[in-house]
């Protein structure tokens, strides 16, 4: 058995971590209240549109759903205050002012004929984005400063993925003809130009790049 | 989409047939069942058409689990956090959930007491509560009035199960009767902390609570006596923030509720509505 | 075809057709092939709401007399509308077991008022696996099995003999009298003091009325 008084690295071989990250705290915390604004707006419009929505299996999909973005709202607003923001809500923000033009065009739908809009708004532009922008931050981050932002970025994704490919698999039972189809497809650049205007669910930069020619899109 | 969603839109495939309380009310069969004496109305596998009363129940339960679904989802989506605090907002998503995993559990249960979807009528009468314009109504109407009844219901199926030896049914009540209780709770903390400084909102709160207690015990369908199928279930009551003098007073609401229907039925049945001759 | 009366003529609660419902007996008579020379007398009790159902036949010299909730032939959608599906498959289940009592084998079979809950529910069984193969619209197994179970317990042994009953073409009451043995010798729930409620007690007026 191995001498208990020799001294061991602190960092295991394996153990890869680095110090650096591309995020101080106040761009973390930033980050953190765009996330929790827009968790909040999602699971809100998913516990709207239960109401709304005929088809039995997708409304109960849609009442499971809204309680994983209510916990990632939670999750969000625990953290604000470790990230030095003690007033979470005055970080409790979109990211800009076209995120909100985009929050709106995505709860708009209400009609009950209305399923596959509502779903492609959620799994096809917004649940792809989330998992984009959180992957970024995962990837971008300190290891080891941010790492209780990562735990909660992982847990997050881990949700994200699962509801991304429900919500898909249930617009690929939905969609059945060539005009529902197209549907689809019209539904989804129109949200997707507003995704590109507001930059991401974290403004320009949600994932680490800018590009100003595609902010101007549409 | 509109905030305050009108119960008569609730979305619904071709499967489901809605009914109004008034149908049930204005039955003209009633004046005559009320001269009749059948015994003790508890649900018990050895009373007659058992079955068909437990799988009737059950599809009452399971729409009232899709309504309970929605209104949840409504509260988290009708009001900004003004209204409601972004803590209550989480617990009406949480409860979005529970109630989702309901509806599934009660259309395994049907299933597996050989009804199906759509067999029974729905009324929409518990997501009406769901409609209040102020979340502490909706909380006391919906979470403590219709989620307490639930807590009553869920017990007297759990000991139907029991007494029957159904073992599934049994499991199944007993996992949806400590969510109930979970529901039950969330409405009384939040009718306690949104109104600690607004007395004149709280017994706003109560009396909408009261109203729909009175509404759904159906003339007598809730209640302590032998006539009532459904019987008060205390002791969950009790850890669900229900205290004893209110628990007398909904007793005493059922039997105003009772004896309020069969005034109705002499009336209507004097007053004529039969078919035929 | 059989002489059939059915009482009450009109019906004053619930809108139901008098004639309908005796076109029905002669459909459902023609089906299970009821003899000719036995009178059918249907009384149906409107005042019984879905879902207290009831079926209770009686052989007697004057022929056959049938007593039936109106919630037997309501549709538990709507209420108070008459569905001429299910009251058709009602017929047919309330005359294959009056045909049963007909025969010799059935001749020591308790009258309806007086079999068990268990006994009921076995025959039930084997009248709509018969009905079902008759092909009766509105029979099914799921939909019976948790009857026959709530009287036969939540075990295999009751599972086997009611595939067995389900299945069977010929029966005689001793065999069906021997099925619930086998099931009773199985079930191991505390039996319920009270006994199920019978056609006079559903019909019964209160103390005071
Ligand atoms: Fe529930
Ligand atoms: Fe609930």
């Amino acid at each position: 058995m191995a001498d208990p008084s020799t001294p061991r690295a602190p960092f295991a071989p394996w153990d890869r971590r680095e110090l650096p990250g591309l995020f101080d705290v106040a761009e973390s915390a930033r980050r953190v209240g765009n996330y929790k604004w827009i968790e909040m707006r999602l699971f809100e419009t998913l516990g709207g549109w239960v109401a709304t929505i005929p088809e039995l299996d997708v409304k109960m999909v849609l009442g499971r759903h809204c309680y994983h973005h209510a916990w990632h709202a939670e999750l969000w607003h625990k953290r604000l205050p470790e990230l030095r923001e003690m007033n979470p809500d005055r970080l409790t923000q979109p990211a800009n002012d076209e995120i909100v033009a985009f929050v709106d065009a995505l709860r708009e739908p209400e009609a009950p004929e209305l399923t596959i809009e509502k779903l492609v708004g959620v799994y096809r532009v917004l649940a792809p984005r989330l998992v984009a922008a959180y992957t970024y931050h995962l990837n971008a981050t300190s290891s080891i400063t941010d790492a209780p932002t990562m735990r909660s970025l992982r847990f997050a994704l881990q949700d994200e993925m699962d509801d991304w490919r429900e919500g898909e698999m249930l617009l690929q039972s939905l969609i059945d003809t060539a005009e529902a189809v197209e549907r689809a497809a019209r539904r989804q650049a129109e949200l997707e130009t507003l995704m590109v205007r507001a930059g991401g669910v974290a403004g320009p930069g949600s994932l680490g790049i800018t590009h100003d020619e595609e902010v101007a899109v549409g | 989409m509109r905030k305050i969603f009108p119960p008569n839109e609730l979305a619904r495939d071709e499967r489901f047939v809605r009914t109004k309380i008034e149908d049930r009310v204005f039955d003209p069969r009633n004046a005559a069942m009320m001269e009749r004496d059948l015994g003790s109305a508890k649900l018990e596998p050895s009373r007659p058409a058992a079955a068909d009363r437990a799988r009737s129940l059950m599809h009452g339960i399971f729409v009232g689990e899709i309504q309970a679904l929605e209104g949840a989802g409504r509260t988290c989506f009708d009001f900004d956090e003004d209204d409601a605090p972004f803590a209550l907002k989480l617990d009406m998503a949480r409860q979005c959930w529970d109630e989702s995993r309901h509806v599934e559990i009660s259309v395994k249960l049907g299933e597996w007491m050989g009804s199906e979807i759509g067999e029974f009528t729905e009324s929409t009468f518990l997501y009406e509560a769901a409609c209040a314009d102020d979340p502490v109504l909706r909380l006391c109407g919906v979470n403590r009035a219709l989620e307490g009844l639930a807590i009553d219901v869920f017990n007297a199926m759990k000991e139907f199960g029991d007494v029957a030896g159904d073992p599934v049914l049994e499991f199944c009540e007993d996992w949806m009767l400590a969510d109930e209780v979970t529901h039950v709770k969330m409405g009384s903390d939040w009718l306690r902390r949104l109104t600690e400084k607004d007395p004149e909102r709280r017994n706003r709160a109560l009396e909408f609570q009261r109203t729909v207690d009175k509404i759904f015990s159906l003339g007598g369908f809730r209640g302590e006596s032998d006539e009532n199928p459904v019987h008060l279930a205390r002791k969950f009551r009790r850890m669900a923030g229900f205290d004893e003098a209110e628990m007398d007073d909904l007793v005493e609401i059922s039997k105003q509720a009772q004896a309020d229907a069969e005034a109705m039925a002499a009336a209507a049945a004097e007053g004529g509505g039969a078919y035929g001759a | 075809m059989p002489a059939i009366t059915v009482a009450p003529d009109p019906f004053t609660l619930v809108p139901y057709d008098a004639s309908t419902i005796a076109q029905l007996t002669a459909e459902a008579a023609a089906l299970v092939g009821f003899p000719d020379d036995v009178a059918v007398t249907l009384e149906v009790d409107e005042v019984l709401p879905h879902p207290l159902t009831g079926t209770f036949v009686a052989v007697g010299p004057e022929g056959l007399d049938i007593w039936m909730s109106g919630a037997n032939f309501e549709d538990p959608k709507r209420p108070l509308k008459f569905q001429p599906e299910l009251a058709l498959s009602e017929l047919v289940r309330a005359l294959l077991r009056a045909a049963d009592r007909l025969r010799p084998e059935f001749s020591g079979a308790p009258t309806d008022e007086d079999l068990t809950d268990r006994q009921r529910a076995a025959w039930d069984v084997w009248t709509e696996g018969r009905a079902h193969r008759l092909g009766v619209p509105a029979t099914r197994p799921d939909r019976l099995l948790y009857h026959y179970r709530l009287h036969h317990g939540f075990n295999d042994v009751a599972d086997e003999v009611f595939r067995r009953l389900w299945d069977a073409d010929a029966l005689t009451w001793p065999e069906i009298d021997e099925a619930c043995a086998e099931t009773d010798a199985a079930d191991t729930r505390e039996r319920p003091k009270k006994t199920a409620l019978r056609k006079e007690q559903l019909r019964a007026p209160r103390p005071s009325a």
